[in-house]
């Protein structure tokens, strides 16, 4: 019979998984969507993206959420301290930004103009934010 | 591009296939909201009462994380097809922030369905 102090490093570890694939997910996202207005073939590039983003990367992130929530929950985090808030509103930051892209990205798969984009620099800042809180928790 | 083709198929994977319609992702959409605003409600109206009158601090350690998720689906849901359609900001802002309110769920859902109407007659024109 699986305890959950057993269970509890398994289920991290699929959190964490989870979290580089949705974070690399979104990275490729944003870089597609700020090529898209210069570069040819953009359609086509959108089409793929789409297609992992539906099957790989969204529910990446609907991992993330349901495994974060429940880790959080199991180990008694929330009162830990005012770090895990902090990091959720980051969480919840990344994920809208990746609603945005996943819209756009479907959009120009079915031929919209390319609008500009650059949210490659604020996917780095919010990734570094979270994992600094995850590791250094530092209040 | 292997990893990309061992992808489950799916009838729209090219670009020369006809796309989904707009009124999949409004009824998607609708239905998020009608979750998010009934999850609110028991939380509120349900978890909250008994754990202050009965003590059941579990309905609270239920409803909490449930109804956190299904208001995250919401507002990604909402983000996605504000941004797909390329929505007025106003019209974004409304639908998030009802979301907020008791039964503001049930408004949001309310509005979409009148969008949907609209776009049904539209097309059938």
């Amino acid at each position: 019979m699986m305890t959950l102090a057993v269970l509890y490093p398994w289920l991290k570890a699929l959190h964490v998984a989870a979290a580089l694939v949705f974070v690399g997910g979104v990275s490729a996202g944003a870089l597609c969507l700020s090529a898209a207005p210069h570069a040819a073939g953009a359609q086509v590039l959108a089409a793929v993206l789409e297609r992992w983003d539906r099957y790989v990367t969204t529910p990446a992130m609907l991992l993330v959420w349901g495994l974060g929530l429940g880790l959080a929950t199991m180990g008694h985090w929330f009162d830990s301290g005012r770090w895990l808030i902090v990091k959720l509103v980051l969480v919840v930051l990344l994920s809208g930004l990746h609603g945005v892209q996943s819209g756009r990205l479907s959009a120009l798969r079915r031929g919209a103009a390319a609008r500009p984009w650059r949210a490659a620099p604020t996917v780095v800042v919010l990734v570094a934010g979270i994992a600094i809180l995850a590791v250094v928790k530092p209040f | 591009m292997d990893v990309i083709n061992a992808l489950p198929p799916t009838s729209d994977r090219e670009t020369d296939m006809p796309p989904p319609s707009p009124l999949d992702a409004l009824r998607r959409l609708r239905i998020s909201c009608i979750a998010e605003a009934i999850t609110l409600l028991l939380l509120l109206c349900v978890a909250v009462p008994l754990k202050h009158l009965a003590g059941a601090n579990w309905a609270v350690h239920l409803m909490g994380p449930v109804h956190g998720l299904t208001f995250l689906v919401h507002g990604w849901l909402a983000l996605r097809t504000a941004s797909e359609a390329n929505w007025r900001g106003t019209d974004t802002a409304a639908l998030l922030g009802l979301a907020l309110v008791p039964f503001g769920g049930f408004v949001n859902a309310a509005r979409l369905s009148r969008r949907i109407d609209a776009q049904r007659a539209e097309a059938a024109r």
